[in-house]
C-alpha cells in the first residue's frame, strides 16, 4: 500500500459513504484498483475510527457491501472477537508498532464465525502525523477446515478423543441420533454429557428444531415443575402471565434433562407421564398439552443404584434408559489429554487473541499424570488459568494452578542435583498425596514404615513444641503439616535429633498433644 | 388473575462498552440490565460477563430473567444457546445505549439507523420473532 495515497484518502473521510478506495484522483483510482486486486481484506480508518476504505476482499469476507461499510465505525463492520478488549488497530495507534498475523475471529451478518488473521499499520501524512490506521485480514476458514479434516479422525461434532471407548461412542452416535429414541447419558461431572446430547440432537432429523437444555439439579422442585411444564397466569403469586414450559419450547426438537437423578419423586411421576404418552398440564392449567419433543437425559449419579435404594422410580428409569451412553472419566482416557490440551490452546488463542504455541514437556507430564476429579472441564480451567498467567509462547509449570502440586523447584525449572535429592522429592510427593500419613505412605511404597522414617526423617523434619508437654519436643514435616502421633516413635525422634546434632532423644514417652506451632527450622530448637 | 398493567416491570439486557452497544455479544464483558416501569427507564445495573465460555455466557444471561436482550453481532452458536433457553434476542443493533433503549421503547429498532451494516432487516419485515418482540414489547412498555 502506498502511504501517500492513503494519506490523501484518510485526510478527508466522507461519513456519508461517498469515499471509495479509489477516491477522486488518478493515483487514488490506482490505489483502489490495487486494493481490490489483493486477496486479503483491507480497510483503513480515520482518527475517529470510521472506515474510509474497504476493498473487495473485505466485502467478500465480512459479507458487508462497501457502501454500507464506509463511514461506519470499524467495530460495527469488522465485529471481531478483539474489538472490545484488545483491538489490534488501537494497539498499533497507541504503540506505533504494527501487529502481525494475530489470530482472531469475526462474526458475519449471517452469524457465522470466520477465523481470520489480522495485521495492522499506521497511516501518516506527509509531515509524519498519524492520521489513521490500516488493517489487513486473511480468511483462515479453509485452513481451519483442512485442520479439522486432519483432526477429524479423532473428533465427532465438538468432541475429541482417541480413546477406544469414546471412539466406540462416536461410531454409534449417528445411529442413536437418527433413531429418535430416548437416551440416557451417564458420566461424572465435566465428562461432556451436554456435548454428547448436542451431537445426538445434531445427528437427528430434528436438528433444525431447538435443543432445550434444563439443568434439573439447579432448580428447586416447584420452580423446575413450572420450568418444564410452564404455568398459567395466576398459578402462583408471581405468575403474572402465561409462560410456556421447556417441553412446549422444544416442540419439533429435543429437550435435554441434565442431572435427572436430582428430581423429586413427585416430579418423577409427572415426567414419567410425559415420557409415556407426551401429555402434561401447565401449572394452574386444566387443558392437557402434548409434547413431541425427544428426551435426552443425563446424570452424574448411577441411576440403577438409585433405583435399588428407592431414590429413583424404576418405571421412569426404564423409560429413560432405552439407550445408555456411559462416558468414561478423563483419568481413564489419559491418552486424550494431549489432544484436549491442543484443542483448548487453540480455543483460547482464538478467544483471547493470543499466539501460544502449546505446553512445555514437563507441563505435559504433569497434566497427563493428574487425576482430574473435575474431568475435561477441569483441564479446560487449568489451560484457561495458564493463559491468564502466560505471557510467552509456551505454557510452563509456573503458569499452572498451584493445586496441581508443582514444586517450587519445578516452577523454577530446577532439576534435582543428586539421586538422594530426587528420592527425597519423590518421598515427599507420596507423603503429601497421603495426607502425611506415614503408614499409608509406607503401604503405597511397599516398604516398612521404619524404612520410610529412616529415609525421610533426617532432612525433612524439624522440632516443635507440643501443647501440654512444654518440655517435650516432637516433630513435624518442614512444610508445617503435622504427622499423626498415635504413640511416641522413638526411632524417628532419634533420627531427627541426630540430624539436629543434639545426639539425644528430644522426645519423652508421655502422651502427645496437639502441635502448637513450627519453630521455623533447626535453630528453632533453642527457642522457649 | 393478576393484572399486568402498570405494575409490570420490563427488564432489558444490553451488552455495553463505552456507552455503546458492544460490537459482539460473544465477547462482551459487561451487560447493562435496564428496567422500565410505567413508560420510563427507572433502573440500570451492570452484570459482569467477563470472559466466560459461550454456554456459561448463555446460562448467565438466561438466568437474569430478561424480557429481551438487545445486542450487536451474535454468533449462531450463542444465538442458539440463548434461544433454546427461552431468551428473546434482538441482534445486530448498534448505537449508544441511551439511543437504543429509547428506540426499543418506541418500537423502532427495526429501522436502518439502529442496524449494523450488512443487516437488511427492515421495518415490519425480517426475522419476525425478534422484530415483533422488540417492537411489540417496546410499544407496550411505552404506554
Amino acid at each position: 500500500m502506498c502511504p501517500s495515497d492513503d494519506d490523501r484518502r484518510t485526510k478527508d473521510p466522507t461519513p456519508d459513504g461517498e469515499a471509495t478506495p479509489g477516491g477522486g484522483g488518478p493515483l487514488e483510482h490506482h490505489a483502489g484498483a490495487i486494493l481490490d486486486s489483493i486477496a486479503d481484506g483491507v480497510f483503513t480508518v480515520d482518527g475517529d475510527w470510521k472506515i474510509v476504505s474497504f476493498n473487495r476482499a473485505a466485502e467478500r469476507i465480512t459479507g458487508i457491501p462497501r457502501d454500507e461499510a464506509l463511514g461506519r465505525h470499524c467495530w460495527e463492520v469488522f465485529r471481531a472477537s478483539i474489538c472490545e478488549s484488545a483491538c489490534a488497530l488501537r494497539e498499533t495507534m497507541t504503540s506505533g508498532e504494527p501487529v502481525i498475523d494475530r489470530s482472531i475471529y469475526i462474526v458475519r451478518a449471517d452469524g457465522r464465525r470466520i477465523p481470520v488473521s489480522v495485521s495492522t499499520a499506521l497511516l501518516r501524512d506527509s509531515n509524519g502525523e498519524i492520521i489513521g490506521g490500516a488493517e489487513t485480514f486473511r480468511d483462515l476458514s479453509v485452513v481451519e477446515e483442512l485442520r479439522r479434516e486432519l483432526a477429524g479422525r479423532y473428533s465427532f461434532a465438538d468432541m475429541i478423543s482417541k480413546n477406544h471407548v469414546v471412539q466406540g461412542i462416536f461410531d454409534v452416535l449417528p445411529d442413536i441420533g437418527a433413531s429418535m429414541t430416548t437416551v440416557l447419558i451417564q458420566g461424572e461431572s465435566g465428562t461432556g454429557k451436554e456435548l454428547v446430547a448436542r451431537a445426538i440432537h445434531g445427528e437427528s432429523p430434528r436438528k433444525d428444531g431447538p435443543l432445550v437444555v434444563v439443568n434439573c439439579g439447579a432448580l428447586p422442585d416447584t420452580l423446575l415443575e413450572s420450568e418444564l411444564f410452564g404455568h398459567k397466569a395466576g398459578a402462583f403469586t408471581d405468575a403474572k402471565k402465561d409462560r410456556p414450559g421447556r417441553f412446549t419450547l422444544a416442540q419439533g426438537g429435543s429437550v435435554f434433562l441434565d442431572e435427572i437423578g436430582d428430581i423429586s419423586p413427585a416430579l418423577q411421576a409427572r415426567l414419567l407421564r410425559v415420557l409415556q404418552d407426551g401429555s402434561y398440564e401447565p401449572l394452574g392449567g386444566t387443558a392437557t398439552l402434548h409434547s413431541d419433543a425427544r428426551v435426552i437425559a443425563a446424570s452424574n449419579k448411577n441411576l440403577s443404584e438409585m433405583v435399588e435404594r428407592g431414590d429413583f422410580r424404576k418405571d421412569l428409569f426404564y423409560r429413560v434408559n432405552v439407550v445408555t451412553i456411559d462416558l468414561p472419566p478423563l483419568r481413564d482416557r489419559r491418552e486424550d489429554v494431549p489432544l484436549l490440551i491442543d484443542h483448548f490452546v487453540e480455543h483460547f488463542n482464538s478467544l483471547r487473541g493470543k499466539e501460544i504455541g502449546g505446553v512445555s514437556p514437563d507441563v505435559l507430564e504433569i497434566l497427563v499424570r493428574h487425576d482430574y476429579p473435575g474431568n475435561i472441564r477441569e483441564l479446560e480451567n487449568i489451560i484457561e488459568h495458564a493463559f491468564v498467567m502466560c505471557r510467552s509462547r509456551t505454557i510452563r509449570a509456573r503458569h499452572l494452578p498451584p493445586y496441581l502440586g508443582v514444586t517450587r523447584e519445578k516452577r523454577e525449572g530446577k532439576e534435582p542435583a543428586s539421586l538422594d535429592e530426587a528420592e527425597q522429592r519423590f518421598l515427599r510427593a507420596i507423603l503429601e498425596r497421603n495426607g502425611w500419613n506415614r503408614a499409608a505412605t509406607a503401604r503405597e511404597l511397599g516398604i516398612h514404615k521404619t524404612t520410610l522414617w529412616r529415609k525421610t526423617a533426617i532432612t525433612t523434619f524439624i522440632p516443635v513444641r507440643i501443647r501440654n508437654h512444654s518440655t517435650h519436643t516432637a516433630i513435624v514435616p518442614s512444610s508445617g503439616h503435622p504427622f499423626n502421633f498415635p504413640r511416641c516413635n522413638e526411632l524417628c525422634v532419634r533420627s531427627a535429633a541426630d540430624a539436629l546434632g543434639t545426639g539425644a532423644a528430644l522426645c519423652g514417652h508421655g502422651p502427645h498433644g496437639a502441635v502448637e506451632g513450627s519453630m521455623g527450622g533447626r535453630e528453632g530448637r533453642d527457642r522457649p | 388473575m393478576t393484572t399486568l398493567s402498570r405494575a409490570h416491570v420490563m427488564r432489558v439486557g444490553i451488552p455495553w462498552w463505552g456507552g455503546r452497544v458492544s460490537p459482539v455479544l460473544d465477547t462482551a464483558e459487561r451487560l447493562l440490565v435496564a428496567e422500565r416501569e410505567d413508560g420510563e427507564w427507572v433502573l440500570g445495573r451492570e452484570v459482569l460477563l467477563g470472559r466466560s465460555s459461550l454456554p456459561e455466557r448463555a446460562a448467565r444471561i438466561a438466568g437474569l430473567g430478561l424480557d429481551a436482550i438487545i445486542c450487536g453481532a451474535i454468533s449462531r452458536p450463542l444465538a442458539g444457546l440463548l434461544e433454546s433457553s427461552g431468551a428473546r434476542v434482538i441482534p445486530w443493533i448498534s448505537g449508544t445505549v441511551e439511543d437504543v433503549l429509547n428506540g426499543f421503547a418506541r418500537g423502532e429498532l427495526g429501522r436502518k439507523r439502529y442496524l449494523m451494516p450488512g443487516c437488511c432487516r427492515e421495518q415490519g419485515r425480517g426475522r419476525g420473532r425478534h422484530r415483533r418482540r422488540g417492537g411489540g414489547s417496546g410499544r407496550r412498555a411505552a404506554e
